[in-house]
């Protein structure tokens, strides 16, 4: 045992230099975040709650009824049904998201070939029973209205519709320019 | 009482069967002991497994190769990129396709950062249930910084989903890399800090100096891989022995214990952590441009029968529909493919039939094989001990019951 | 003869005592401080601590974990819960005393997730009186904090909560 190890053993050096340490950063400035009166900005493509994007030109749904997003959905939550025949144009009837069975991968808007699904960055929304967040189609509508309405620009778009760096040829004509135009923001 | 002669007289004592789970706050999860005491010397310890047992393999043979990768976020939660690479790569070398060199880079860089985000999540329980407060404390206020970063680049924090099967999902942007940079630039001070409140501390060294010690031949037959079994000097990494990705053109070092107790674990975390960092600058030294996916990688929407794909260009709702009768999907085969997760070795072994999903999806989870280590480790110690074996061992149950 | 401080609390002039409803009073001592019985199973329970830690602080709340049954308010479900673990859950439901709550937090717990298989609760509300369902996968702490906050509100609008005769 070296001088140096006893004069750690008898004078606590390595304790008071851990406490030097906390007394330090005492006073530096705290990381907490407020939350309800104080919110930490959420990144841009937050997968959060979904909604159905709402044609500025038609003001109904993109949704085609492809079918896509239901067979590539890991948690298969998502309920589609449709009427037409094979080889018709495709009328869509019902499109259910079972919200509490969604896992947010992002898939979903990831292969729609409409940009007609969107998982918004809206995050609050726990309710009390079940069935408050299955969302139907017009429920999801609404969504989109609900999230349209915090938008300060005038243009929407989602990280997932047109990943960065993914080659432009692999991807639809629809997705190759993935903006929604928010035109009736100031009616509202 | 009048004492007869015969009896024994001494006190008479027993062992004492003690139920330590599943809902404990100091075995991260679910994890369930019976140990069997001596007074508080712990004689024998049973673990038991399986509370958190979900079904992830038999899930993934129902689901397309592409969508069994959120399954893959919820095996070990804490490191849910590096299992995603980890099952990439196995179906990758399934499938014979080549990620492009800028998603190699971008695949290391994050499964660098998720090391260092689970060893942090490691420092900070193992701490915690030796009795360290503010390290806890301490490294969540990096953690949040790291999974700030991972929210910013594919919007979830902990179950990412990021990579995909032939490359990444999107590309990493300039907002990303420059928070990067300077997370990588603040954390080494940061990682001294965690040292100077517990490396040299008398309770830390009491706590963990001497106590379940393994010897190196003794490891490697327990099964034991990633730091546990390095504690003990054991130099085997799967990133230096089976390189992947873009760790064979990277320079690092792989740090290595003697003594193979909890300390010397401890250590090995805290250098790997530092080699971390180093990986990362140099990937991002390195990275090269160029595309993020390889040209032959499926698409999110592979269909998982395999034998009946719709055939043009988004004619579902075109003019007809038409089917081929072809297997366009995988090769028929099996193999095992090896990544080295946070916790240890990391193995997928896929059995393909040709369609467009598993046959059988194995996972050889390092959890689970450092949970039958427990016994081993503990025996002959006080209970105290036991969770501080727990803690050096890393075990999460999500990976461990699968 | 009474002036309205807020709704339903009532001062008498002159003195300092105050009138109000039991209802109010008792909700109110309720909501405070909700210690909740850490119940961590998987994935959410990491952004539980999460919550716990300094960046987002429950304390702030006055929310402390507990790891007694006996000595908490609230329980918290964060993770997915398997027919291996429920009976541990209700039996640990079962030791908290009245009043209790029970937060289902993240999918797997709401309604079992990705998780549809032979080995897995689809839904903790199959066993469980759930009061407040947060949704995530897993939750981001905030989203966590606002499912607490729903979670008081419920418990101030209570009404005869307090008597025996439930």
């Amino acid at each position: 045992m070296t001088f140096r190890d006893i004069a750690y053993k008898v004078f606590f050096i390595e304790i008071l230099k851990g406490l030097a340490l906390t007394l330090k950063v005492f006073f530096t400035k705290p990381v907490t975040i407020k939350y309800p009166h104080e919110r930490r900005p959420v990144s841009p493509g937050f997968r959060g709650r979904h909604a159905m994007v709402r044609d500025p030109k038609t003001g109904k749904e993109r949704c085609v009824a492809c079918m896509k997003c239901a067979m590539v959905c890991p948690s298969q939550c998502i309920y589609i049904k449709y009427t037409g025949q094979e080889g018709e144009s495709r009328h869509l009837v019902k499109y259910e998201i079972e919200a509490y069975r969604c896992i947010y991968c992002g898939y979903c808007v990831e292969v729609c070939p409409m940009n007609a699904i969107v998982l918004t960055e809206h995050y609050e929304y726990a309710s009390y029973k079940r069935e408050d967040n299955y969302f139907d189609k017009d429920r999801l509508l609404q969504n989109w209205d609900e999230h349209v309405r915090n938008i300060k620009a005038d243009k929407y778009f989602n990280k997932f519709w047109r990943p960065l760096g993914i080659d432009i040829g692999r991807l639809p004509a629809n997705k190759r320019d993935a903006v929604v135009e928010i035109n009736d923001k100031r009616s509202d | 009482m009048e004492i007869t002669e015969g009896q024994n007289i001494g006190l008479h004592t027993q062992e004492l069967t003690l139920n330590m789970g599943p809902q404990h706050p100091a075995t991260h999860g679910v994890l369930r002991l019976i140990l069997e005491v001596d007074g508080e010397v712990v004689k024998n310890c049973i673990p038991h497994v399986g509370y958190l047992h979900r079904g992830v393999e038999k899930l993934a043979e129902y689901r397309a190769y592409p969508s069994v990768m959120p399954l893959t976020d919820r095996l070990d939660y804490i490191s849910s990129m590096v299992n995603n690479i980890g099952y990439c790569i196995a179906v990758e070398r399934l499938m014979g396709i080549e990620p492009p060199p800028r998603a190699k880079y971008i695949r290391t860089l994050l499964s660098e950062l998720t090391r260092i985000s689970s060893h942090l999540l490691w420092l900070a329980t193992h701490a915690l249930d030796i009795g360290a407060m503010t390290v806890f404390l301490y490294c969540f206020r990096e953690r949040e910084w790291l999974l700030e970063l991972f929210e910013m680049l594919i919007g979830a924090r902990l179950t990412v989903s990021y990579p995909r099967i032939g490359g990444v999902r999107c590309d990493v942007n300039r907002e990303f890399l420059c928070n990067l940079k300077e997370f990588i630039k603040e954390f080494p001070d940061r990682i001294v800090q965690y040292e100077t409140l517990i490396d040299q501390n008398r309770i830390w060294l009491k706590r963990t100096k001497g106590i379940g010690v393994i010897s190196a031949e003794e490891a490697v037959r327990w099964g034991l891989t990633g730091a546990t079994l390095r504690g003990s000097g054991v130099n085997y990494d799967v990133r230096k022995k089976m390189p992947y990705d873009a760790y064979d053109e990277i320079d690092f070092d792989i740090p290595l214990g003697s003594n193979g107790d909890v300390y010397d674990r401890y250590r090995c975390r805290m250098e790997e952590m530092r080699q971390s960092v180093k990986i990362i600058e140099q990937c991002l030294d390195r990275m090269p441009e160029g595309p993020i996916l390889a040209e032959d990688a499926p698409d999110l929407d592979m269909n998982p029968r395999g034998h009946r794909m719709l055939d043009g260009e988004f004619s579902v709702w075109g003019a007809g529909l038409a089917f081929t009768d072809e297997f366009v999907t995988t090769p028929k085969g099996e193999l095992y493919s090896a990544v080295e997760a946070p916790k240890g070795e990391l193995g997928f072994y896929i059995v393909s039939d040709g369609t467009g999903r598993p046959y059988r999806m194995r996972l050889r989870s390092p959890s689970f094989i450092h949970a039958s280590a427990i016994p081993r480790l503990c025996k002959g110690h006080y209970i105290a001990d036991v969770i501080a074996v727990i803690g050096t061992i890393d075990i999460v149950m999500g990976e461990c019951d699968r | 003869m009474t002036k309205d401080v807020t709704e339903d609390v009532k001062v008498i002039p002159g003195t300092n005592a105050f009138i109000s409803t039991i209802d109010k009073v008792v909700n109110w001592g309720r909501c405070g401080s909700l210690w909740p019985m850490t119940f961590g199973l998987a994935c959410c329970a990491i952004e539980m601590m999460a919550a716990g830690a300094a960046h987002y602080d429950l304390d702030r709340f006055g929310i402390l974990f507990r790891a007694s049954p006996r000595q908490s308010d609230v329980i918290i479900i964060a993770g997915t819960v398997t027919y291996k673990m429920a009976p541990v859950i209700r039996k640990v439901y079962d030791q908290m005393p009245e009043p209790r709550y029970v937060i289902a937090v993240g999918s797997c717990a709401c309604s079992g997730g990705i998780f549809n298989t032979y080995s897995t609760v689809q839904g903790v509300d199959s066993f469980l009186p759930v009061d407040v369902y947060i949704p995530g996968c897993p939750p981001r702490p905030e989203a966590f904090f606002e499912g607490l906050m729903k979670l008081q509100d419920k418990i101030r609008s209570e009404e005869f909560k307090w008597s025996r005769w439930r």
